[in-house]
């Protein structure tokens, strides 16, 4: 946009901007705080290698998004096995995804519809997503039986996804 | 979408997450292989985020990071990365998202079309020449015009250039050049002397194409940060009710008609200010900010730190010690919206921080209100500014 320098000053306001929100966006695909400081690092640093050659239609932030994501997609991988096969990477990301640039305001609206959503669906919802349970410890919970539990899960999922689209 | 594939596919989704020593390297690739997988997990990782009873990360957890990552760009050429296949797979990477973007922005039409689309400002600007011509100016495009010894060229980098032909020695009459930078714009504009200016959104410089006579002067409405070319002949920016003369130096004068005080910040030499109405000159020294009231031309001098009053030159917001008028002024014009402030009590408490301006509106109100005591509310162009009630203070 403005033919600011990439220089370090400038990275540093990039880091201020966007380092607590990658952070919860990083958490959310590798459950570790640890992990997630270390892979919003890695896009920083990818993001300052590359800061000569920077295509100017994608802003920085969506940059460092999209590494954040690819990187953790990459550690969900490499946590078993080395990934060789660069092709396979290419395509995985050719598909169409939610602009980043709207991440934070999803995540309020989500929230507020979650709100929404009857009890046992959101208490489902809770233990599945946030407590990462399975669907036997989430029956055993809420007395209730497994066929119960997803279907609560699979009606509190397409009523999210239609409210979000 | 099949109901049975659906419910397997969580249940695989929570082994990946949190049991996957359970798993096998293939069982993982071919689970995640599938688009519809990868969708599972990207919603996943946001409920997870929307729910969890939110953890920011501390203030020191941050501070250690930014010490860990500034040190790191000092010394280039170590790279270490922790995951194997990490350095190879980043350049491609970064290549796919970018395809990736570009065609996901194509695919929601209907998203843009809900709600007014906020932009931040952008390079451009209009010029008028003597005749009341007007030119628009985008980074991209090229006015020239060679005519009276004088070049003039717009190019992305350096904006509009105006230099000296030196065969001509024109002493005729001056020619002045009007540019006019509309709000949400930004302009950089580079002088006959060799002056650089930059224009800030809603501003005018009214300038002559070739200086010559016993004054290089030029007439500023709005915001400009000019470095001075060194000249034996005074350099003088003429505003309502005051003027500022110069020699060599770098400066911020922000002016605009309708303000309550106009500021001039010195980053280096020596500048005198001029205020008509007191009849007084105040001459000030670097790191030091004047403030005339544009009422009654009585002029103050502070302390400042010069950096927040030049960054937007660099595409950065720098809101330290600014309190929240003065940065709501500033997002009014960059992102073009009306502010209204329902309690009149916030708008001098202060604030610091910094943001990138190509951010999003929100990204930056957000930001405000996490740490402030303020609530917004943006309904198309207007922008609402209320007291938080759950505020501490």
């Amino acid at each position: 946009m403005l033919n600011n320098p990439f220089d370090k000053r400038y990275f540093e306001v990039l880091f201020d901007a966007h380092f607590e929100d990658l952070m919860t966006f990083v958490y959310g695909y590798v459950r570790d705080n640890e992990i997630s400081k270390d892979i919003v690092h890695d896009a920083y640093m990818a993001l300052w290698n590359r800061r000569e050659i920077l295509d100017t239609s994608l802003s920085p932030k969506a940059y460092l998004y999209k590494l954040a994501r690819n990187m953790a997609l990459n550690y969900l991988r490499h946590q078993k096995v080395v990934l060789t096969n660069e092709q396979s990477i290419i395509t995985h990301e050719k598909e169409v995804r939610q602009d980043m640039d709207d991440y934070d305001k999803s995540l309020d609206l989500l929230a507020m519809y979650v709100k929404k959503l009857p009890e046992k669906q959101r208490e489902v919802i809770n233990k599945c997503f946030v407590e990462g349970k399975m669907y036997k410890e989430i029956a055993d919970d809420l007395g209730i039986s497994i066929n119960t539990v997803k279907t609560h899960l699979k009606r509190a999922i397409l009523y999210l996804r239609s409210e979000l689209r | 979408m099949g109901g049975k594939d659906h419910d397997i596919n969580i249940e695989f989704l929570n082994r990946l997450l949190y049991h996957r020593e359970e798993l096998s390297g293939e069982e993982i690739e071919s689970w995640l292989s599938s688009e519809n997988n990868r969708k599972l997990l990207d919603e996943a990782a946001m409920y997870n985020r929307a729910l969890c009873s939110f953890k920011y990360v501390s203030a020191k957890e941050k501070e250690k990071e930014r010490l860990r990552l500034m040190n790191r760009i000092k010394s280039p050429g170590k790279q270490l990365f922790r995951w194997v296949g990490y350095a190879a797979s980043i350049l491609i990477l970064v290549s796919a998202g970018l395809v990736f973007y570009m065609s996901s922005s194509d695919n929601r039409p209907e998203q843009l079309s809900i709600q007014e689309k906020i932009n931040p400002g952008e390079f451009k600007a209009e010029l008028v020449l003597p005749d009341g011509k007007k030119i628009l100016l985008a980074a991209k495009e090229a006015y020239v015009d060679s005519s009276k010894g004088v070049v003039v060229k717009n190019d992305q980098t350096n904006g509009l250039v105006y230099s000296k032909n030196d065969a001509s020695t024109d002493k005729s009459e001056k020619t002045y050049h009007t540019l006019k930078v509309p709000l949400g714009g930004f302009y950089p504009l580079l002088l006959s002397d060799g002056t650089k200016v930059w224009l800030n959104a809603g501003s005018e410089l009214k300038y002559p194409v070739e200086f010559n006579g016993e004054v290089r002067d030029v007439y500023l409405h709005g915001e400009a940060y000019f470095e001075v070319m060194k000249d034996k002949i005074p350099f003088v920016v003429n505003l309502e009710d005051s003027r500022i003369e110069v020699l060599g130096t770098s400066f911020n004068v922000n002016a605009y008609k309708g303000d309550d005080n106009i500021f001039a910040t010195l980053k280096s030499g020596s500048i005198a200010f001029y205020s008509e109405k007191e009849k007084i000159k105040t001459v000030i020294k670097p790191g030091q900010q004047l403030k005339m009231n544009a009422n009654s031309g009585e002029t103050f001098v502070r302390d400042v730190d010069v950096n927040t009053y030049t960054s937007w030159t660099e595409g950065i917001f720098n809101f330290n010690e600014m309190n929240l008028d003065e940065i709501m002024k500033i997002i009014a014009r960059w992102y073009q919206v009306d502010v209204v402030f329902r309690d009149e009590k916030i708008r001098y408490d202060e604030y610091y921080g910094k943001m990138p301006m190509y951010s999003d509106i929100e990204d930056v109100l957000r930001k405000i209100e996490m740490s402030g005591n303020v609530k917004y509310k943006l309904e198309g162009k207007m922008l609402t500014i209320t007291e938080s009630k759950n505020g501490i203070n």
